[in-house]
């Protein structure tokens, strides 16, 4: 039953949202998608945000109590989730509380998470260079290749490219040569790539829809 | 030479990482008119909005989150100010990111203030709503009963906005801005279910994913990075975040440019000299 439940509700749920998908009656569209689809997916979410929520808190709380190596930053992540929670919650709008924009909630999101994360990822184009430089290599033929078509894009796409497209009055054209890479070479590829990985997951979903796979149910038989 | 070469191999990543500090960062404090020549998919997303007739209405979707808006904010600033400078009207939601809808809340309501334009008539913002694809198809059969109400809790019902539009039938075209996987889903349904127009605006890295929709017919027009926010910020003749990017990313590209083509030299003389 354990087993057998889950493995009906998939089966049943897979078969019906795969139908209702192609046959516009209004039992599929407006029943099936637009009612049930959308509020269940509202009530499942709002769990999975508990769930999530409590997992959070009860990790660092463990590990505020274990007193395990840099134990500190959950401190400052439990606090970054009760200021949030007061400030956009609890606090009246009278005194600047909500979400909206001009709230504190607002101030400490543009002010303090935009700059963070942007500045985390903004650490790629430090790790990119360092990598191209030690390891793209002209070590084969297939390499050399990416490395040539890797360096006409990075001259198509920015100012020098078309500025040496002026000075050899169009000789070297590599905003011309970037946008035929992208086009056919690139779009061929991600298309034989975007086939395959479409073949995979009906595949796959087919497997799972029929019991076949069962590995997401976790643990073993 | 042949001995810096090869002791450049060894070179401290630090001093690359310094490189790439000042290479990115000293542009940005130099004013420059870099040549941008606008790449052909942003054109055609342009002459799209731009052959819009006024009082058409627009969605933008911001499924992005702060990590990405150096590329993604300036193309949806660009693309709100052509659409009001059109008296076009925007809707815009960022249903895919909980962290997204700040950011668009703030190009939307900023772009509006700047022509004058009124909330619930000109433009309206949904903000995050739980349930990303569910969202997408419910408001292919009705807006206003799948969203229920704007990013301040406002019902949709009473806006002006919405006695017009109902569904996508009523949408121009659908414009998405990510920086994750999200543009298929919006193709998949909004695209192939609906038959409504699709664009994108996407991050320079995974660009060239979409090339295959663009091809078919499925995307009209595609914003690449910042160069694509700086194209059409060319288009519109504005000069945004986008284009003051460009000096940066230029230099940036010369760089690694620079460094692969001496690190292949270095790889080839110590192959020679191992041989």
């Amino acid at each position: 039953m354990k087993r057998s439940l889950p493995l009906a509700i998939v089966f049943i749920g897979g078969v019906v949202f795969f139908i209702s998908y192609f046959v516009p009656h209004y039992i599929s569209e407006e029943i099936l998608q637009r009612q049930i689809m959308v509020e269940w997916i509202k009530v499942i979410s709002l769990f999975a945000f508990v769930i999530g929520l409590y997992s959070l808190i009860h990790l660092h709380v463990n590990k505020i109590k274990r007193k395990v190596d840099n134990w500190q930053y959950s401190i400052l992540t439990l606090s970054g989730i009760g200021v949030m929670f007061i400030v956009g919650i609890l606090l009246p709008e009278k005194f600047n509380g909500g979400i909206q924009q001009g709230s504190i909630y607002d101030w400490i999101f543009m002010n303090l998470q935009v700059p963070l994360q942007a500045t985390m990822f903004s650490l790629l184009a430090f790790y990119i260079t360092s990598a191209a430089f030690r390891a793209f290599k002209a070590r084969s033929v297939e390499a050399t290749c990416l490395l040539l078509a890797a360096v006409v894009v990075m001259l198509g796409r920015v100012p020098l490219g078309e500025t040496i497209r002026s000075i050899t009055q169009g000789f070297l054209d590599f905003p011309k040569w970037t946008q035929w890479i992208l086009d056919v070479p690139n779009t061929a590829t991600k298309r034989a790539i975007m086939l395959g990985v479409a073949l995979g997951m009906m595949a796959t979903s087919l497997k799972i829809i029929l019991g076949i796979e069962r590995s997401w149910l976790g643990g073993s038989e | 030479m042949k001995k810096f070469f090869l002791n450049i191999v060894n070179l401290d990543r630090r001093w690359i990482f310094l490189m790439v500090a000042i290479v990115v960062s000293v542009p940005l404090f130099i004013p420059s008119n870099p040549p941008i020549v606008p790449a052909r998919p942003v054109q055609e997303l342009y002459d799209f909005i731009d052959a819009l007739p006024e009082g058409s209405t627009i969605m933008v979707c911001f499924d992005y989150s702060p990590d990405s808006l150096a590329e993604l904010n300036p193309m949806g600033r660009a693309i709100c100010r052509h659409a009001f400078s059109k008296d076009i009207n925007v809707i815009g939601m960022a249903f895919a990111w909980p962290s997204g809808s700040g950011l668009g809340q703030e190009v939307v309501s900023s772009a509006a203030k700047e022509y004058d334009k009124v909330q619930g008539k000109d433009w309206v913002y949904f903000g995050y709503k739980v349930g990303f694809a569910q969202m997408i198809i419910g408001m292919g059969k009705d807006i206003v009963k799948t969203v229920q109400a704007d990013y301040r809790g406002e019902s949709l019902k009473n806006m002006e906005l919405f006695q017009e539009v109902k569904n996508y039938d009523d949408v121009s075209i659908v414009i998405v801005l990510a920086a994750g996987g999200t543009v298929q889903t919006y193709i998949y349904f909004v695209n192939t279910m609906y038959n409504r127009p699709v664009s994108a605006g996407v991050t320079a890295v995974m660009a060239a994913d979409y090339y295959p929709y663009l091809q078919t017919g499925q995307l009209i027009g595609l914003l690449n990075g910042m160069k694509g926010a700086a194209d059409y910020e060319k288009l519109i003749n504005i000069k945004g975040l986008g284009t003051r990017g460009i000096p940066s990313q230029n230099w940036a590209h010369i760089m690694i440019i620079i460094l692969i083509v001496v690190g292949n030299i270095a790889y080839l003389l110590e192959k020679k000299q191992t041989k």
